[in-house]
């Protein structure tokens, strides 16, 4: 359990690590459109999509590693005075009721729809490029699927901590 | 699936949110977690998960908001490349020497930051650091000084560019770019409040904030100007160029924010700050913090979709248009329900969750809906600064200096005239509503 817990976190940190420089590559496609438009008056339909793109890929790679480091807001006033294994006991219930369906869902729908999206090779209708949406789609459905993944791990140690006593690392 | 009156889905849908966020589970979470359970009761999974993702997928893919990790990554790298230190010490100079000098310094200096951060965590705890010690070494009254980094660091998330204004434009259909140019007179308008309130305050109580003696801000008057020319000038004229830019309808905000990115990391890399570790810390925050908020919008976003069409919207609605007083008694009643749930949900929940079921309410009332945005916004101040939930005083406790010996009873006490100069600047924008409306209609061509 131990070595699948660590794998989880590894992968999530991985993907930060990585994922964190599509924010320069984003701030980098809007000069370069915003350049060629004022300075060589030439725009493209390619830059635009691509920004979205990696946009997209940046939030929703973010979204597990934001909670493997347990950054996601939380207003812990209240909380932060509660002694950790009620603390965790929230979490345990919060896991149960809330964020298991909500992660479960959106794969539920976000993974079929990534496939069905590369099947009939859907396509941007936003611009006259008109670029398949299928790798942002798969790119979005792997998003949470690591924020599912991150989940189980942080719910696991949560339960431990609940049950034992004793915090699991 | 169910069937429950309008009235029971919203009054059980927000009940939860505010139940679970009061508990510590994250925001985010709370709601996505009650948008698609209250989703499959009352229109079965199928639809329900499906709301789910497309707009989540909407949010993801939001033009508009793109502007949010631009913002973030330019005003954290404005942050590190050391603007804020050395616009502090060259105000200091000109400003110590009034009673009441540095707290004037805070408050001018949380103005310009304002303008250049755009988050409120990021100015408050620049203020925190830079003009807190400087104040309290100087015998400055604990309260005085720590209120004035609360408010001076919360005009961050009004004066444009910033993220709140950012968020609030889809949410309410308002283009970004008028919301911006709304908020920049109140923004001033709370600014000069402030400092006006500050100079009474020490002419009345010197002992409270004593004067800088001169000895410690002699320097001669070439370089005191010069000091403040050659700190000010780069992020001004960078603030004014992506200002201006949205302004003078050349660039939409989400380009503004892109160029303006690449535009502090120039500046970063002029005044010697940048280096692997700086570029690193930046990106990784931006990571961060973009991915929180687009969460939180994601999710808040698919909550209103499933609360509009449950009929909570037309609920709420009825419940507020039935508060008597008018269109005024209903207006003061929308205010306070804002000031409230400030309280209680982070800002970004009401954002994502309130203004959509509001912005109607205004619409019905027949507000202007730029005005009707701006005073949600300008309440929304309040709720910074007002404890228990006051993100300003989380983030002045975790900056300042535990030595410094601030407690959060200085600081509740430090803030209370601020929050109430803020409402008298909700009055001045009843009465002279050209305040905000007024630059907004000067642009060439608002997006």
């Amino acid at each position: 359990m131990r070595k699948i817990l660590k794998a989880i976190d590894s992968i999530n940190d991985f993907v930060g690590y990585t994922a964190k420089w599509l924010a320069p590559l984003v701030m980098l496609l809007i000069s370069t459109e915003v350049a060629l438009r004022y300075i060589f008056h030439s725009p493209t339909s390619v830059l635009p999509e691509l920004m979205i793109m990696a946009g997209a890929a940046l939030y929703a790679l973010g979204w597990g590693y934001v909670h493997r480091l347990r950054r996601h807001v939380r207003v812990d006033v209240i909380y932060l005075y509660f002694p950790t294994r009620l603390q965790a006991g929230i979490d345990v219930a919060a896991t149960i009721i809330w964020l298991l369906p909500m992660v479960g869902f959106l794969i539920y729908v976000s993974v079929p729809y990534a496939i069905r999206s590369f099947v009939i090779e859907e396509r941007s209708p936003y611009t006259f490029w008109f670029p398949l949406l299928w790798p942002i789609r798969t790119v979005v459905a792997v998003g949470m699927i690591l924020l599912a993944l991150q989940s189980l791990a942080q719910f696991y140690r949560d339960l431990y901590l609940l049950v034992r006593n004793k915090a699991y690392d | 699936m169910i069937s429950l009156s309008p009235e029971m889905v919203g009054l059980v849908m927000l009940g939860s949110i505010v139940v679970g966020v009061i508990l510590g589970f994250p925001l985010a979470f709370v709601i996505g977690g009650v948008t698609i359970t209250m989703g499959i009761l009352l229109f079965g999974p199928g639809t329900a998960s499906w709301i789910l993702y497309s707009r989540t997928w909407e949010i993801l893919t939001s033009y508009t908001l793109l502007a949010v990790p631009g913002f973030i990554f330019m005003g954290l790298m404005l942050g590190h490349s050391g603007v804020a230190e050395k616009m502090f010490s060259s105000l200091y100079v000109w400003l110590g020497g009034l009673r009441g000098g540095l707290a004037i310094t805070t408050v001018v200096l949380g103005t310009i930051l304002a303008a250049t951060v755009g988050i409120i965590g990021a100015s408050v705890s620049a203020l925190a650091i830079i003009a807190l010690p400087a104040m309290i070494n100087r015998g400055y009254d604990k309260a005085l000084a720590s209120g004035a980094v609360c408010a001076g660091g919360t005009l961050g998330i009004l004066i444009p560019p910033s993220i709140m204004l950012v968020v609030y434009g889809p949410m309410a259909l308002i283009s970004v770019g008028k919301l911006f140019f709304a908020a920049f007179l109140p923004g001033l308008l709370l600014s000069a409040l402030y400092i006006g309130y500050v100079t009474v305050y020490s002419f009345m109580r010197p002992e409270m904030a004593p004067a800088v003696a001169p000895q410690e801000r002699a320097a001669p008057l070439l370089k005191k100007t010069t000091d403040l020319l050659l700190s000010m000038l780069p992020p001004m004229f960078l603030i004014l160029a992506v200002l201006g830019s949205i302004f003078a309808g050349i660039a939409t905000p989400t380009e503004a924010a892109g160029v303006g990115a690449i535009a502090a990391t120039l500046l970063a890399v002029i005044y010697r700050h940048l280096n692997w570790r700086v570029l690193r810390d930046v990106v990784q925050q931006t990571l961060i913090v973009s991915a929180m908020v687009m969460i939180i919008g994601a999710m808040g976003f698919a909550f209103v979709g499933i609360f509009l069409r449950a009929g909570g919207g037309e609920a709420v609605k009825d419940v507020i248009l039935s508060a008597p007083g008018g269109k005024w008694g209903i207006f003061a009643v929308v205010m306070f329900v804002v000031f409230l749930l400030g309280y209680f949900i982070d800002w970004l929940g009401i954002l994502f969750i309130v203004v959509p079921i509001i912005t109607p309410v205004g619409h019905e009332l027949g507000f202007d809906p730029l005005w009707f945005a701006m005073m949600i916004c300008v309440n929304l101040q309040t709720s910074f600064m007002t404890p228990p939930f006051a993100y300003a005083i989380f983030y002045l406790r975790g900056a300042a200096d535990p030595a410094l010996g601030i407690t959060t009873a200085h600081i509740i006490r430090g803030v209370i005239p601020y929050v109430l100069l803020i409402i008298v600047a909700l009055g001045l924008m009843i009465i002279f509503p050209q305040i905000i409306l007024w630059l907004p209609g000067q642009m060439i061509k608002p997006f």
